[in-house]
């Protein structure tokens, strides 16, 4: 018969703590590491929007739109950076998101079409460029946040 | 005067339903553990049901405002001042005399659990400044929703407008964070991690007292080891995710129903409980329905084996009976505010049928769902199985974990199902993994730590084996003398 090499009680019960020592020592040094690193790109976001709760107007829903020509979306990608406007916005409420650069003739074609007037907030992450959209005679600007983010109004089409 | 506002809030509630257990659990012996327990229990229910309350008001009166928190308190000091009064009048539980130490290594184990406990809390409050608003799904989903709650004021349905996904997701959360937020009168950041470590420690608590009172010191002290030394339990804290609220409510009930086992039946109140912790965890996230229909099943498989189909039905009754006032704000949400469920919304006969029928989707899914959490908790999968080497398993543990070794089954059956059929990029889907495993951890632990033998025992054990052989031994011995005394002849 299988005999198994009896354990030491003691020895067995130091392994367990060991390794939830182990265990909390790198849940500990890991969140350090990471707040020794610039601010998270979440709170930068986070703080990069949170003007907009003020701006947006309280019965209409905004469209989100990135640039994404120039933005970097290595930090953050379209649908993150769509729930990350919405937390820092809220309650202002946003339709959806759309990629600024690939769908501006669409956009502009609709905003064209489009009965009713339309909000329209544009991300860059490079402020000094003006999006080329922007120079359609129906696109207002409401405001500008000199950080890449604009608040546009899109007249509806007679 | 708002940050006192805040503190009566949590303290008053917490407060009256810690007197509210303490008298229902007057029986039990006057210990710390029995203390610790109650307070950690008395957290995890206090939470619950004020975050249920606050529903109930926003949804029957308005934006719960002065005259929602007047209410409140008053309801729970009365409720607590009753109790109070109840217990006076109740002749004290004995105090235990404190047990000499019967292991040498006790003390170390002591040290050792307090420096897990140090690093952990550490971890925790570093990790707030790191993370203060949550990771992806808390800013995303969790205290989105409940900055519309808060915020929106009379437009307060805008939380479940149709250009939020997943708005169909339960409102533990949302409505805890919101409710302590219009004590404060302003949405701090701090306030959701506040909740997310009151949890934690509730966890924690809970684990660690039950075991002290269900084994010994030394099986609670181990377990608590092992829960803060888990890294990605940890972290899914720190992150405010919801499956460790989640997580609580399932604990809470496994755990009363050990207890309800443990004592043979006898405190047919705890059933009720148990029900509530079920609804509660109903509240929290869809998977804590699959928790609620697992527990219902599983419960009633094994009363079946043990006590006939009239008992089975009878427990499951009083379970249900204690989720149902849970359960109707869950089915008022459902029907009357949230939108569709977007796994189930992209489900069709025909696609539903081949995703089912495909064995790539079933390895892909159960590969998952079994290595993802082993590479977790690495560490632990090898120190674990030596614990129950060292000291085996303890005798009639089944009577108190047969229900969770039951029901976890059943639960991995569910999450199998719904990664298969799921309308998005299976690997995708299966990176939630870990916060599925997550939700079931510390309840693991408990069944896990049920079953182990406690160190003590195994020393009894050990001890009164010696002594037997030792007395075997010398009645040999003696024999052996008296026989050649006799002038027989013994083989």
């Amino acid at each position: 018969m299988l005999r198994l090499p009896s354990l030491s009680p003691r020895a067995c019960v130091i392994a367990v703590c060991f390794c939830a020592i182990v265990g909390s020592a790198r849940f500990l040094v890991g969140r350090c590491l990471l707040l020794v690193r610039e601010m998270p790109v979440e709170q930068q976001f986070l703080a990069k929007y949170a003007p907009l709760r003020d701006i947006l107007p309280k019965e209409q829903a905004a469209e989100f739109m990135v640039d994404s020509e120039h933005a970097d979306l290595d930090r953050f990608d379209l649908n993150g950076r769509f729930f990350l406007i919405q937390y820092a916005a809220s309650p202002r409420l946003f339709k959806g998101w759309a990629d600024f650069s690939r769908k501006s003739a669409t956009v502009a074609e609709q905003s064209e079409k489009d009965a009713n007037s339309r909000i329209i907030v544009v991300d860059s992450d490079r402020p000094e460029v003006v999006p080329k959209i922007a120079s359609s005679p129906k696109w207002r600007l409401l405001a500008d946040l000199q950080n890449g983010v604009r608040v546009y109004s899109v007249e509806p089409s007679r | 005067m708002n940050l006192l506002a805040a503190i009566i809030s949590l303290f008053i509630p917490i407060a009256a339903v810690y007197l509210i257990v303490n008298y229902c659990d007057r029986d039990a012996p006057s210990e710390f553990a029995t203390r610790a327990f109650h307070l950690s229990l008395a957290v995890a229910i206090a939470l619950g049901i004020t975050s249920w309350g606050y529903f109930v008001w926003l949804f029957a009166v308005g934006p719960p405002g002065v005259l929602h928190h007047f209410c409140e308190i008053v309801a729970f000091a009365i409720l607590g001042a009753g109790a109070w009064l109840a217990r006076r009048g109740t002749p004290r539980a004995p105090t235990l005399a404190s047990t000499p130490i019967p292991l040498a290594w006790r003390n170390t184990l002591i040290r050792l659990f307090v420096a897990t406990l140090v690093l952990a809390s550490c971890g925790c409050v570093v990790g707030y400044f790191d993370l203060p608003h949550g990771d992806w799904d808390a800013w995303a989903i969790w205290n989105q929703r409940a900055r519309f709650l808060f915020r929106s004021g009379e437009d307060w349905p805008l939380a479940f407008s149709s250009s939020f996904p997943r708005n169909d997701y339960p409102l533990f959360v949302p409505c805890l964070n919101a409710r302590l937020w219009s004590y404060l009168g302003e949405d701090a950041c701090w306030s959701p991690w506040l909740m997310a470590m009151l949890i934690l420690g509730s966890i924690s608590g809970l684990l660690i007292s039950g075991l002290c009172r269900l084994r010994d010191k030394t099986v609670g002290l181990l377990a608590g080891c092992v829960l803060l030394g888990s890294v990605f339990f940890l972290r899914n804290s720190t992150m405010q995710y919801a499956d460790v609220p989640l997580s609580l409510f399932i604990l809470v009930a496994m755990l009363l129903l050990a207890f309800y086992d443990h004592a043979k039946g006898e405190n047919r109140r705890l059933l009720i409980l148990v029900g509530l912790a079920a609804g509660l965890a109903a509240w929290t996230k869809n998977e804590g329905v699959l928790f609620f229909v697992s527990l219902i099943v599983a419960r009633f498989v094994v009363i079946l084996r043990r006590r006939g189909v009239r008992a089975a039905i009878g427990e499951c009754l009083e379970i249900a009976i204690g989720a149902l006032p849970i359960l109707t704000a869950v089915v008022l949400q459902k029907v009357f505010l949230a939108g569709e469920n977007d796994l189930f919304v992209a489900q069709g006969e025909g696609v539903t049928w081949m995703r089912l029928v495909a064995p790539s989707r079933w390895l892909c899914v159960v590969s998952a769902l079994l290595t993802q959490p082993l590479g977790a908790v690495h560490l632990f999968t090898i120190v674990l199985p030596l614990l129950f080497f060292a000291f085996g398993t303890h005798k009639g543990h089944l009577r108190e974990t047969s229900t969770v070794f039951v029901m976890l089954p059943l639960i991995f059956c569910g999450w199998c199902l719904v990664c298969v059929t799921t309308p998005y990029e299976i690997r995708w889907q299966m990176t939630v993994t870990m916060r599925l495993f997550s939700q079931i951890w510390p309840t693991i632990l408990l069944a896990l730590f049920l079953a182990l033998n406690s160190p003590e025992r195994r020393a009894q054990e050990s001890e009164a084996s010696l002594r037997g052989m030792a007395r075997e031994a010398l009645d040999a011995a003696r024999g052996s003398c008296c026989g050649a005394d006799d002038g027989t002849i013994k083989n």
